[in-house]
């Protein structure tokens, strides 16, 4: 075995783990918030332990600073400025910044390729 | 998925669970599992009445019995998972 | 309950020939010894001679034996311990009882760390020593793997050869004692003039040393373990797990 890998049936679990646990951690945060974010705790030391990345979908559903779950509307706040998406935790005050400059950009493009097409017959 | 072969390695929050045996007393305790840490579970059982109770219990002596997503039922020994859960995944258990 | 787990198979005409003798002198259940090469065989021709035994023409008086019930053994002897390895893989899954055939020291050992063995028997065959030390004694007791004392040894046997058999004997009781591994005593016939009374073979071994309740043990007590754990074997899938049918409610 190469140093430092672990085989692939290790790392197929650990990534079904992080699944069920985010999803566990959705459910419950209404009545019960504190278990979700004892939840997140579990699957980030997964995530580190077998050096796999946390699932795409579920990449923004927690705080980088204080590391506890984001439930959009309740502890968190959503909102667009300067084409980026803040996304602000209510509870430590850390805001996300995440740029969106090349979706816009596509956009424009297709909207000037689809007024040329028009414009040409 | 979780099959009978997977379980020891798997996650073990969300499942439903029954107590069937506590230092060699017959308990039936049925519920869910909330949390796990090295030496114990958490479990959250209802009661008769509608009372809902967190209650916590020592792995060393107790045997556990799970229902599976597939509907298959697995009991399971305490003594075997004294891990921490995410050391659970890489250890090698005995065969026989 | 007496139990014999050790009775030489041959054919079909034989065995039934054993099967009334043992039923006659009184015992509960029998189990045939055959190897590896013949198993097969035997297992065609277990019904019939299991449907002789259904009407109660052939038992004595005296003895209210009302449950006679006849299974098979299968045992592996070979001198190469990846061989060894290969059979164990094969017939486990088939049998309800497996064993080895000990005797040689590197056999003795591999044997004694196998879980998946049952039995291993007569670890003084051909040897000038008892055949298992302390070492051996500590790994049989965690993997629960029992050791078989024949009678049938003793019987042909003569002279000084005899009287080291019993030492032998006397050895393994001391390690028994300290270590508790389980212990069985049979009587290994191949005819009819070897097959003895269970109250008689109760009372040969309380002559060499052992007691009451050992006796009763190990003639009664642990080959019931062993045939009743090797039922569920199909569920069992690790040490500590195993399946079931549904929640347990009462």
């Amino acid at each position: 075995m190469s140093r430092g890998k672990k085989p692939k049936w290790m790392i197929d679990i650990a990534k079904e783990r992080m699944n069920i646990l985010f999803s566990r951690a959705e459910k419950e945060f209404d009545d019960y918030p504190e278990r979700s974010h004892r939840y997140v705790q579990i699957a980030r030391k997964l995530s580190t332990k077998y050096n796999t990345k946390i699932p795409r979908n579920w990449n923004r559903r927690f705080c980088k600073n204080c590391f506890k779950f984001l439930s959009y509307g309740s502890n968190s706040t959503v909102r667009l400025v300067n084409e980026k998406v803040n996304i602000k935790c209510v509870e430590c005050g850390h805001v996300m910044k995440i740029p969106y400059y090349k979706e816009k950009k596509n956009r424009r493009r297709t909207k000037n390729e689809s007024i040329k097409k028009r414009n040409d017959e | 998925m979780i099959n009978a072969k997977n379980i020891v390695y798997h996650e073990l929050i969300g499942l439903p669970i029954n107590v069937y045996k506590f230092n060699n007393n017959y308990l039936n305790k049925t519920g869910t599992v909330i949390d796990e840490t090295k030496n114990t579970l958490k479990v959250e059982i209802v009661g008769d009445d509608g009372n809902v109770s967190e209650k916590v219990f020592p792995k060393k002596v107790s045997v556990f019995q799970f229902k599976l997503p597939n509907e298959e039922f697995v009991e399971i020994e305490g003594k075997i998972l004294l891990i921490r859960p995410e050391d659970r995944i890489k250890k090698r258990y005995k065969k026989i | 309950m007496y139990l014999d787990l050790n009775i030489k198979g041959n054919n079909y005409d034989s065995d039934l020939i054993l099967a009334k003798e043992a039923n006659h002198w009184g015992w509960n259940h029998i189990s045939f010894n055959y190897k590896n090469n013949n198993y097969y065989n035997a297992s065609a021709y277990l019904d019939q001679i299991k449907k002789n035994f259904t009407n109660k023409d052939f038992t004595n008086k005296n003895f209210t034996n009302k449950d006679f019930t006849i299974d098979l053994r299968c045992e592996i002897s070979n001198n190469n311990c990846n061989q060894i390895q290969k059979n164990i893989r094969n017939f486990r899954p088939k049998t309800k009882c497996l064993s080895v055939l000990g005797g040689d020291s590197k056999v003795n050992r591999v044997a004694c760390e196998n879980i998946k063995i049952d039995i291993l028997s007569r670890p003084y065959f051909k040897r000038k020593d008892c055949g298992i030390n302390h070492v051996l004694a500590k790994e049989a007791s965690e993997n629960n793997v029992a050791i078989e004392l024949c009678f049938k040894d003793i019987l042909n046997s003569y002279l000084s050869y005899r009287a080291k058999l019993l030492m032998y004997f006397r050895d393994i009781i001391n390690l028994y004692r300290k270590f508790e591994f389980p212990l069985i005593l049979s009587s290994g016939a191949s005819s009819i003039y070897d097959i003895r009374n269970p109250i008689d073979l109760t009372y040969f071994f309380k002559d060499i040393g052992l007691k009451d309740d050992e006796v009763l043990n190990s003639i009664s007590n642990t080959p019931l373990n062993i045939l009743k754990f090797n039922e569920n074997r199909d569920n069992l899938i690790l040490k500590g797990v195993k399946k079931i049918e549904g929640f347990n409610e009462t």
